[in-house]
């Protein structure tokens, strides 16, 4: 595995030093970004205040010709759901893991998982997928799930995650995953159906970890399954 | 001091470290160095208007660089001309070993994803919870990233 390393790693540093460092890089992307900034600020203000000139129209509108009706969907958080990390929160990996039986997975972690309940676990992974236990513990676990063909993975885990925004093509929703209303649904890219796509809420009830926010925190994330695919396991999680 | 300015040298205190490792991924996935630095000026610039869902006494590394790897990804699939590069070999030089160039010919035709795996872990040196970070999946699921594409360069390799 060393020589393996020093390999990978000499053939970046080759790659890399063919394009020698950016001169002043620092200094030039902070002020492009702040130069560019500034302006974009005045115009969100303009185009905030013009939204609610607009809503504050539609509101009067709708209520003087009597047709105004609440709309039943619900309204999404204003801003991204963050559960606080505890410092505790950083179990180690067990080294050399080996794919094991769907059921001896879900055997395995409910044996070794004691500090949280509900411990949930998914009910509709087929049980010719391959499942790669990576952390265990009696407060956190990580389990991947793997389609006998490699095209798609499950990876479930009580863990506190930090996933970063998705990129241009990507989304953010707000399912109200089991009461959750801090709960994220997130879609890297949407232009690809089956683009990785995850999901992080916190599970009524207790935990034996500190945590900011009260619950269980789950994470659950896919790789070439569908929307569809990926709320049928979500949605058939079973304690 | 205005407040403009605190966010100036908050965003610089917090990001700025960052920038090289970002135009080093960037210049990884796209493999063009004027590109690179587009992607990670880009990058930081959507860094800056996310700046306040960086949850406080969070790593901003592995969050800035998930943002350039998502920011690269897209990159690349609107280029209806991308093709594969390989790396640059030096047909004079006789003293290099075959298994080197096999490990950078295997690098080259790897996903892209498990290309990323192996240049945060191998090159950047990342822990596995910032690769998982980065890549969107749990510090778990980072190594599994990393061993599987490990094993497309050397079957039969074991892990650490």
């Amino acid at each position: 595995m060393e020589k393996l390393r020093s390999e990978i790693r000499a053939a970046f540093e080759k790659e890399q030093a063919a394009h020698p460092p950016i001169t002043a890089l620092r200094r030039n992307v902070v002020e492009a970004v702040t130069a560019r900034q500034r302006p974009a600020r005045n115009f969100e203000w303009v185009a905030i205040a013009a939204a609610l000139v607009l809503g504050a129209l539609v509101v009067v509108g709708l209520v003087s010709t009597r047709l105004a009706h609440r709309a039943s969907l619900p309204v999404p958080a204003a801003t991204q759901p963050s559960p606080v990390a505890s410092p505790s929160a950083a179990p180690s990996v067990p080294a050399s893991p080996l794919p094991i039986t769907v059921a001896a997975a879900d055997s395995l972690i409910r044996t070794t998982v004691k500090g949280a309940n509900p411990l949930l676990l998914p009910s509709a992974i087929p049980a010719n997928w391959s499942a790669l236990i990576t952390n265990l513990s009696p407060s956190f676990f990580t389990v991947t799930y793997t389609s006998p063909d490699g095209t798609k993975s499950v990876n479930l885990a009580i863990t506190v995650p930090n996933p970063p925004p998705p990129g241009s093509n990507g989304s953010q929703s707000y399912p109200n995953f089991h009461g959750d209303r801090r709960s994220l649904y997130q879609v890297n890219d949407t232009t690809q159906a089956t683009s990785l796509r995850l999901l992080m809420w916190n599970e009524p009830g207790t935990w034996s970890e500190p945590n900011a926010l009260p619950g269980v925190p789950y994470y659950m994330t896919a790789e070439g399954m569908t929307d569809a695919e990926f709320w049928s396991m979500a949605n058939l999680l079973h304690a | 001091m205005s407040r403009t300015e605190m966010g100036d040298l908050n965003f610089d205190a917090l990001i700025g470290p960052h920038l090289d490792a970002g135009y080093r991924t960037a210049l990884a996935i796209l493999q063009n160095p004027d590109e690179a630095h587009d992607a990670v000026q880009e990058s930081a610039l959507k860094a800056w208007r996310k700046l306040h869902q960086l949850r406080e006494g969070s790593p901003a590394r592995p969050w800035f660089l998930a943002i350039v790897a998502n920011h690269c990804r897209s990159e690349r699939r609107t280029r209806w001309w991308s093709v594969i590069r390989m790396p640059e070999m030096d047909r004079v030089d006789h003293e290099v070993q075959t298994e080197t160039i096999d490990i950078d010919r295997a690098l080259a035709t790897l996903p892209r994803d498990d290309r990323l795996a192996l240049f945060l872990y191998f090159y950047l040196d990342l822990p596995m919870e910032e690769v998982g970070a980065v890549l969107g999946v749990s510090p778990g699921g980072a190594k599994t990233r990393v061993y599987r594409a490990a094993k497309k360069l050397r079957p039969g390799l074991e892990m650490d």
